[in-house]
């Protein structure tokens, strides 16, 4: 098989997932649309690299992590809130209660990485230390206050589920 | 709880209505293929181009446009901080003389330290409007100090008022420095308190490469001293 064809064998059978890791990242299809892409022609470009792997699809989502985070330090260094919700509102009305992909939108670009590796693609704290080159008492930590926060964030009976 | 959280997380991504993958696949090759043209016409023979790219990465001022942090802050202090060699585990103690030496002019108290082993400490600094709460905390391996220019990002967050405005330095190789600033007491949220500084300030608070899991010995020494019993937080 030539470089092309295990190129995109590959990508064809990850994007779909690559994609909703970015969606979960950024919440905006269109922009995960985007980093996917950008992902998929970095591994095209450095597939010899790549290929060398012990595990192809965790070095793919190392990469998208990557590409994720660079996007979000391109585009702001200061994170706007994407929107308002006051605490007394969404706490007492179902209709607005804030969705745990609200929540994590809150969180810092990284810390949102973190939760997402971790819970979301059940990565072990050393796993998430490797893809974003931190040490791994930063993951624990921002772990720590991430969830602090999101407790903060969502309503009553989401708390409950992993107070 | 991690159960729950997976499956809360899952179950909102299965309420989602993808819009169609497309040629993802196709588009990324095109590109792939293209950024291999230009690498190898840069390589053999476009020195020119090398260089051009090379002048407006300088004039970018960075990879990728990342903000550095100011000048002001990291390498004013770069001199007086210790070789990685000469320091010693950081303490909260130690943190807070840092603290309290990068802080500006103001009237300094409530100092504390998070309960456990996180390196974290709190301070209030009144500038004349009444007291503002800052939190820091590092995370880094020992062996790394801050050298190099960290990234800051700083992020306001108005509806936490535990952490209204969060400013973080990440240095290479893994260190992380934070500034948490406080608009109340915490569990007082109804009664707002001033910031204790601006972002800019915050920035240079947590930029200064004398920050780490390791520091000088000699701030270790006059935190012993000067907070020899310090209250708990958390």
């Amino acid at each position: 098989m030539n470089h092309d064809e295990d190129f995109t064998q590959f990508a064809q059978a990850r994007a779909e997932k690559l994609r909703a890791t970015a969606f979960m990242l950024c919440r905006d299809w269109h922009l995960a649309q985007d980093l996917t892409q950008t992902t998929l022609t970095k591994l095209y470009v450095g597939w010899r690299r790549a290929r060398q792997a012990d595990n192809l699809t965790a070095y793919a989502q190392k990469v998208l992590v990557r590409v994720y985070l660079d996007h979000r330090r391109r585009r702001s260094s200061a994170e706007a809130v994407t929107a308002e919700v006051h605490d007394a509102g969404y706490r007492q009305s179902p209709d607005l209660r804030l969705t745990m992909l609200d929540a994590l939108g809150r969180l810092p670009a990284r810390d949102r990485a973190i939760v997402i590796l971790r819970y979301f693609e059940d990565y072990t704290v050393e796993q998430v230390a490797d893809v974003l080159d931190v040490p791994v008492s930063v993951v624990k930590t921002q772990t720590k206050r991430s969830l602090e926060r999101l407790r903060g964030l969502l309503a009553a009976e989401q708390l409950a589920l992993f107070g | 709880m991690t159960e729950e959280l997976r499956s809360l997380l899952r179950d909102e991504l299965s309420a989602e209505r993808p819009p169609p993958l497309g040629d993802l696949v196709g588009a990324a090759v095109r590109d792939g293929r293209r950024i291999r043209r230009r690498r190898r016409v840069a390589a053999f023979g476009g020195g020119t181009a090398v260089a051009g790219v090379l002048a407006v990465a300088v004039a970018l001022g960075g990879p990728y446009g990342t903000t550095a942090a100011p000048p002001s802050g990291g390498e004013r202090a770069a001199a007086s901080a210790a070789p990685a060699a000469d320091r010693v585990p950081a303490t909260p103690e130690a943190m807070l003389v840092l603290l309290r030496d990068l802080a500006p002019p103001g009237k300094a108290g409530d100092f504390a330290k998070a309960r456990g082993t996180d390196l974290q400490v709190q301070m209030s600094l009144d500038r004349g409007d009444g007291p503002g709460l800052i939190r820091v905390s590092v995370a880094g391996y020992p062996s790394v100090t801050g050298t190099g220019k960290p990234e800051v990002s700083v992020q306001e967050m108005p509806d936490t008022c535990t952490q209204s405005v969060v400013v973080r330095a990440d240095w290479p190789g893994g260190l992380t420095v934070q500034a948490d600033l406080l608009t109340c007491r915490p569990g007082s949220a109804s009664t707002p308190t001033p910031l204790a500084l601006s972002a800019e300030e915050a920035t240079a608070v947590v930029s200064d490469p004398r920050w780490g899991a390791a520091m000088d010995p000699a701030l270790v020494r006059a935190g012993e001293q000067d907070f020899p019993d310090l209250a708990t937080f958390g």
